[in-house]
């Protein structure tokens, strides 16, 4: 009872984060798709010019890109129509500017942001799934850890951060320990929720095979698991990327938070939004490479 | 943790009922993550910086922190509420344009993927420019949300099953019509699993943008009290966010059981 | 009660593979239903009745041939709220009551909810007592008297029933087949059931056409001049026998080709 609970709230995010990268594939696969199945029963359109190539394809990114088109336009318009100077409204030029002619500002920010990010994911990705084997293997741990997991699981990110700086000082060392608690959650409980999603038939198997509960979980429940520990770090990743961002935005005196914060008080508007931007691609990035690494496993453990 | 061990083992020979067991467990698991707490303040473990539970509770029950706390409280759960309705109006609400006007789907879809992976500390200066300071909580709030209840609710949409399509097509329904009396309601519990998961999310995302330079709020005593050395303050602020996140996520724990019974 | 009659006249369907091939589903269905009659497609699993049945109902369109109800496209029957259908899975909505179900085509077609009127459908059916239970509190042959009750609640000009009882077990299924001949005597509405099971076709129908599959095609029509006796006595008669066993030959003859 007490896994399934930790199941049902990983089961709640698995469908739900499943549907929308899904969804966006779907988009993505789509013009081929329809390539495919229209291509042989109407020839006509096999022999298509250039012309409605170019259009077919302006018609896929129409459909797909409608909103981020939309908010592009309204963006500069809304700003005319308030009369915002270009000083507290940088244009997308002063941005792009900004970028091309000081890279030296942001280079470090950049690697030091995605070096916490990834150090603090893959450590904490192994935490939580060793603790989640831990736990999974005796039912009166779990059985006590679970509630407890849910209510550090709501401990805001903003109130854990003031607290393990002052914990742990101000420097870097506290960046990578709160993102590790970020990402040390949902790879618990999803591992947890992965062991336990085999089905009884081959619980069985094993168990008229004799085996032993270390040969269960190694060959067993572990492999079973890998799809949703996959789920998980797909999740993490743009947590991580925010949990270093807020902690730096606070903390220490590097990475992409540091240079959005400390242009902003210098009113460099044009360089925090050009941080702004950078954060959110880094951020894009990793999620795209998260679920990258999760398609390329998931693909061969099933 | 060894010495609970003998007496819930006992409990559980004497052949407890699954859901009391379980009870009895979480019970027993929170109590302890409570004492260890409380004992690490007390012995002073982790130094200055962790006090004992009591303490903080003590100095939550004080009267003369009232004003500052309960201010501090209701702003941010304002800030939540408004910034979670207009999340739920509008995640809905997007959710059902996609359904019924299908064209749109995958720019919505896409557009919400995007959504997601923006971190919010990085739209701090688009919102702060849209909305001004005070107004940027309830705009991260809302978009968090917004993300959450869309995909949440455009997979419930999908969920009823084709012969209750072919049946409605049968009796000769609109599009409309089909939304209104079968995939609404078969929608609502993911929905509801939805606002389940959007509930925490609310509480941050009001206390992320407090941050950026709001007057008052949890998110804004966090920080005053770090800078202070207010631990105590700091605690209390901090105890009070996670009792609001787990209010909200009970709630809509409560309610989602109840649709799930009703519509699933 | 008005009716109209239905009129398929070489019906093929093909559904496109990958790589250019194509599955042919149904290949020159050719079917005229009258006005008022029974009509039962007996076929094996797999055979395309249940196509056949889609494309009366509007919901698939054939790649070839025609279609007609009572002059008119199947979709213009729907639009106008005049299709009556029962599906094998029967689709009642969870979270509605007995009532609220076979009020449900009301809602559909935007019209006032005639209380009066679902109440003798609720007893036509024999489902007095359950009016506000949900579906899964009923049992399978239960909630198949209500999806019939939903069926009829418009007084459809057609009716549509795919394997209506296919779910139950042997004695319900006996037992709801008595019960839709006793109804259908009293409404008498042009209806094509689809179904694979012989008994049940010709104790409902009035003429059972047997289909073939791969491509589906139509093989044998017979004409059932029973004489109209209670279901029991009949499926004990010797004539009753002839049909099921000639029938029940064509369909193995089928399964060997």
């Amino acid at each position: 009872m007490t896994r399934i609970d930790t199941g049902a709230a990983a089961a709640a995010d698995a469908p739900i984060q499943a549907h929308g990268t899904d969804a966006a594939d779907q988009a993505a696969a789509s013009p081929l798709r329809d390539a495919a199945s229209i291509t042989p029963s109407t020839p006509a359109v096999t022999r298509s010019t250039p012309f409605v190539l170019v259009g077919r394809f302006l018609t896929a990114v129409l459909l797909r890109y409608w909103p981020i088109i939309l908010l592009l336009i309204a963006w500069p318009t809304w700003l005319l129509v308030n009369g915002y100077s270009r000083a507290v409204a940088p244009s997308p030029l002063d941005v792009a500017g900004d970028i091309v002619l000081h890279p030296d500002v942001y280079v470090w920010p950049v690697v030091w942001t995605a070096l916490f990010a990834i150090g603090g994911l893959i450590l904490g990705m192994l935490v939580g799934v060793v603790m989640g084997v831990l736990v999974w293997m005796s039912p009166l741990v779990s059985g006590l850890l679970t509630p407890s997991a849910l209510i550090l699981r709501v401990v805001p990110v903003t109130a854990m951060i003031p607290i393990l700086a002052r914990l742990f000082g101000y420097g870097s060392g506290t960046v990578v320990v709160i993102v590790v608690i970020l990402v040390f959650f949902p790879a618990f409980s999803l591992t947890i929720s992965g062991m336990s999603s085999v089905p009884q038939s081959s619980r069985d198997l094993f168990a008229v095979l004799g085996s032993g509960l270390r040969s269960r979980v190694w060959r067993l429940h572990l492999p079973a698991a890998v799809p949703s520990i996959m789920l998980a770090l797909r999740l993490s990743a743009p947590i991580a990327i925010l949990g270093v961002l807020l902690a730096e935005y606070l903390l220490s005196g590097v990475g992409l938070g540091d240079l959005l914060q400390s242009s902003g008080d210098r009113l460099i508007y044009q360089r925090q939004w050009a941080s702004a931007l950078i954060a959110t691609a880094l951020s894009v990035i990793c999620f795209g490479l998260a679920r990258t690494a999760e398609r390329k496993v998931v693909d061969r453990v099933t | 943790m060894t010495a609970v061990r003998p007496g819930t083992q006992s409990a559980a020979r004497a052949g407890m009922r699954p859901g009391l067991r379980t009870a009895l467990y979480g019970l027993v698991g929170v109590a302890v993550l409570l004492l260890i707490a409380e004992l690490i303040g007390q012995f002073g473990l982790l130094g200055t910086t962790w006090p004992p539970l009591t303490s903080v509770f003590a100095f939550l029950a004080d009267p003369a922190n009232h004003t500052l706390l309960g201010n501090a409280l209701s702003t941010t759960v304002t800030e939540a509420a408004v910034g979670g309705l207009i999340g739920i109006a509008a995640g809905v609400g997007f959710a059902l344009l996609a359904s019924l006007v299908p064209v749109l789907a995958p720019g919505l879809d896409r557009f919400a993927a995007v959504i997601d992976a923006v971190p919010a500390v990085a739209l701090a200066p688009f919102l702060i420019l849209i909305l001004g300071r005070e107004g940027t909580p309830v705009l991260v709030v809302a978009l968090s949300t917004t993300f959450i209840i869309y995909i949440s609710m455009s997979s419930g949409l999908a969920t009823a099953a084709r012969p209750y399509h072919d049946l409605l097509a049968v009796l000769g329904a609109r599009r409309g019509t089909r939304l209104r009396l079968v995939d609404v309601p078969a929608a609502l519990p993911k929905l509801f699993d939805g606002l389940a998961l959007a509930a925490p999310a609310m509480i941050l995302g009001a206390t992320i943008g407090e941050w950026f330079g709001a007057r008052r709020g949890l998110g804004v005593l966090f920080i005053s009290a770090m800078q202070n050395y207010r631990i105590d303050l700091l605690w209390a602020a901090a105890v009070l966010s996670v009792l609001c996140s787990l209010v909200l996520y009970g709630a809509a724990v409560v309610a989602q059981r109840a649709i799930a019974r009703r519509f699933a | 009660m008005p009716s109209r009659d239905i009129a398929l006249l070489d019906v093929a369907k093909t559904y496109p593979l990958k790589r250019g091939a194509a599955l042919a589903a149904l290949d020159g269905i050719s079917l005229d239903i009258a006005n008022g009659e029974f009509v039962a497609l007996l076929g094996p699993s797999g055979c395309g009745k249940s196509t056949v049945l889609r494309i009366v109902a509007g919901l698939e369109e054939p790649t070839s041939g025609s279609v007609s109800v009572g002059g008119a496209s199947p979709q213009a029957l729907s639009r106008a709220h005049r299709l009556g259908v029962a599906f094998q899975e029967h689709s009642l909505l969870p979270w509605l009551t007995v009532r609220q179900n076979i009020a449900l085509p009301y809602s559909v077609a935007g019209r006032k909810i005639d209380g009066a009127h679902i109440q003798d459908l609720i007893e036509l059916v024999g489902l007095v007592g359950f009016e506000d239970a949900r579906p899964k509190q009923l049992s399978g042959g239960m909630r198949q008297r209500a999806s019939i009750a939903r069926a009829l609640v418009l007084e459809p000009e057609v009716l549509l029933l795919d394997e209506p009882f296919g779910a139950l077990d042997a004695v319900t299924r006996r037992r709801m087949n008595r019960e839709l001949g006793r109804i259908w005597a009293e409404l008498r509405i042009t209806t094509l059931l689809v179904t694979h099971d012989v008994d049940e076709a010709v104790l409902l129908a009035d003429r059972v056409v047997v289909m073939t599959g791969r491509p589906g095609r139509v093989r044998h029509i017979e004409d059932i001049d029973l004489p109209l006796r209670e279901h029991s006595e009949l499926t004990r008669t010797p004539e009753f026998h002839d049909i099921v066993d000639r029938l029940t030959g064509l369909l193995d003859a089928t399964k060997d080709a």
